[in-house]
């Protein structure tokens, strides 16, 4: 206990409520006395305050209204079930329940309509006009790209479709020289006729027809693959005027009508030998023919070998076989590597094989279509004229 | 604390502040304002106010209220004398009503602090929690307090005995 100038007169408060022992009474007196200050004055008789017995009449302004609880609600719960009510949480039961509450209550009724328009709206006028800087351009297809991606997955879908009739088909591996111009439905060989028939056209140049279940078996055929030549070759004009330069000079010809199959390799044995880089010039060289009428009617065909079709995974724009190949391929590594930004010219190839495959389709029905017709009209016709020659019998 | 416990403080406590306020201010319309708006604010606040801390939370109210109160009127009426001289109840004997004139003489805090603790009962601890005031801080208001108030009774009884 440490006594001041500035606390003394809270222990004299302590000796006159008796909180102070003998020890610290005389250490206060000392003080006191050291100080020159009247102890005894000091703690005699210091007045207390009675309290009056003043009321506060208008206790009945503060008060306020008792609430009467109805059911399960009470004056604890009842802003709880408010809310609810308005939140339409409650089911019907507890519904007509809060409504009788707020009967028994009309007081609440007020703060029950209170929180029925507690909710806020949103002010849709307020936008963020910088959102174009938030998009993940990257990630989000437009919508058109997901209407082409749906289309590029019918065009592979054709395309899983086709592809494995011309593995099958370049299996063969036998160049053939054909006919390009269509050729009428009697032109078209006898299944029976499983070999290479060589004919001379009107000037004297050779036709050679190849019959081993391959798709050059009809003028359609053809048509369909001088079409595609064609389209690739108008895509790639340069390449293959190049490609056909190096063709003919490695062959030393001036005139490509005199090529002969065997010239340019196209005997099993060799065609076996091809590199794929080979097979594709040849290729290129052949749709360059076409487009700028070096062989005016015929052409070199080389199907595919079926090592090139499975080993030519790049993208070769210069290659049918490998386009349809590698579209596949791409398409599928785009996908998985989340490349979407090259995924709308696999789209646009997808659907340009996919229209170009109805279209041959299309004409080869045709063509099987007349060639039936045809048929049964020879057949009526000799029916006809056998009935007649019985007549006249 | 829910409406029927606030209820209750005014029946237990309305009385009770409007004694303090009336004791301290000494102008019943002042103190009834004081009451009103003590119980306003508790209302407002009776979802984090606990009932059984009600009282105190009550009076440190009317105590910041009224010397608010206080302060207003030395402002706008610096030398008014009956600013704190009206309306002091008739029930009072007359030694408490000697005492309870003198009380309008004492500074607010020293005030304050003596009515809390004669009327009320309170602590020096729970006035010193009520007052913002240290227990030596309030012992020493109260000392203070009652020493003037002591003198001011023996003045009178002076003057009493001087009266032929």
């Amino acid at each position: 206990m440490k006594i001041s100038i500035d606390n003394y007169e809270a222990y004299l408060i302590d000796y006159m409520d008796g909180r102070l022992n003998d020890a610290e009474i005389r250490q206060l007196k000392a003080f006191c006395v050291q100080n020159h200050i009247d102890f005894e004055e000091l703690t005699e008789d210091l007045p207390v305050l009675e309290s009056a017995d003043d009321i506060f009449d208008e206790k009945e302004y503060l008060f306020k209204n008792k609430i009467v609880p109805f059911g399960s609600i009470n004056e604890d719960n009842y802003e709880e079930r408010f809310i609810a009510y308005q939140e339409l949480l409650l089911d019907g039961k507890e519904e007509r329940e809060v409504e009788e509450f707020a009967d028994k209550n009309p007081f609440l009724l007020k703060d029950l309509r209170a929180y029925g328009n507690c909710r806020l709206e949103p002010d849709t006028t307020i936008v963020f006009k910088d959102k174009d800087n938030l998009k993940k351009k990257a990630v989000i297809l437009p919508l058109y790209a997901k209407i082409a991606a749906a289309a590029a997955v019918i065009a592979v879908l054709f395309g899983l479709f086709w592809l494995p009739k011309n593995e099958d088909d370049s299996a063969n591996q036998q160049p053939v020289l054909v006919e390009l111009k269509p050729e009428p439905p009697e032109n078209v060989l006898n299944p029976s006729e499983k070999e290479n028939i060589i004919s001379q056209d009107e000037e004297g140049r050779d036709i050679v027809h190849y019959d081993s279940d391959t798709q050059i078996k009809s003028s359609g055929d053809v048509a369909r693959n001088v079409s595609m030549e064609k389209q690739i070759a108008s895509h790639n004009e340069d390449v293959a005027r190049n490609v056909t330069t190096e063709f003919l000079a490695e062959n030393e010809t001036e005139e490509i009508q005199e090529i002969r199959p065997e010239q340019i390799g196209l005997e099993p044995e060799l065609l076996a030998t091809l590199t794929p880089k080979n097979a594709t010039e040849i290729e290129v060289s052949k749709t360059f023919a076409i487009e700028y009428n070096l062989l005016p009617e015929k052409v070199l065909y080389l199907p595919m070998n079926d090592y090139y079709l499975t080993q030519n995974q790049e993208w070769d724009e210069h290659d049918e076989y490998g386009r349809h190949k590698s579209l596949i391929s791409k398409g599928i590594s785009y996908i998985s590597k989340g490349r979407y930004e090259s995924i709308g010219e696999i789209i646009s190839d997808g659907i340009h094989i996919a229209k170009r495959e109805v279209i041959e389709l299309s004409e080869q029905a045709t063509l099987t279509a007349y060639t039936i017709v045809d048929t049964r009209l020879d057949e009526a016709r000799a029916k006809w004229e056998n009935r007649f020659e019985r007549k006249d019998d | 604390m829910n409406r029927s416990q606030y209820n209750k403080c005014v029946e237990q406590y309305a009385d009770r502040i409007f004694r303090f306020a009336l004791s301290s201010l000494r102008d019943e319309d002042k103190a009834k304002d004081v009451v009103q708006e003590t119980f306003a604010r508790i209302w407002e606040h009776i979802d984090t106010v606990e009932f059984e801390r009600a009282k105190p939370y009550l009076f440190t109210a009317a105590h910041h209220l009224m010397i608010d109160e206080i302060r207003r009127c030395q402002k706008t009426e610096p030398l008014d004398v009956t600013c704190n001289q009206e309306s002091i109840s008739n029930s009072y004997s007359d030694i408490q009503e000697v005492l309870h004139k003198a009380l309008a003489t004492l500074p607010e805090v020293q005030r304050n602090v003596i009515l809390l603790r004669d009327y009320e009962g309170y602590s020096y601890q729970e006035i010193g929690e009520i007052t913002g005031l240290s227990e030596s801080q309030v012992k020493v208001y109260i000392f203070r307090g009652r020493t003037a108030l002591k003198k001011q009774l023996k003045s009178i009884d002076n003057l009493i005995d001087v009266e032929p």
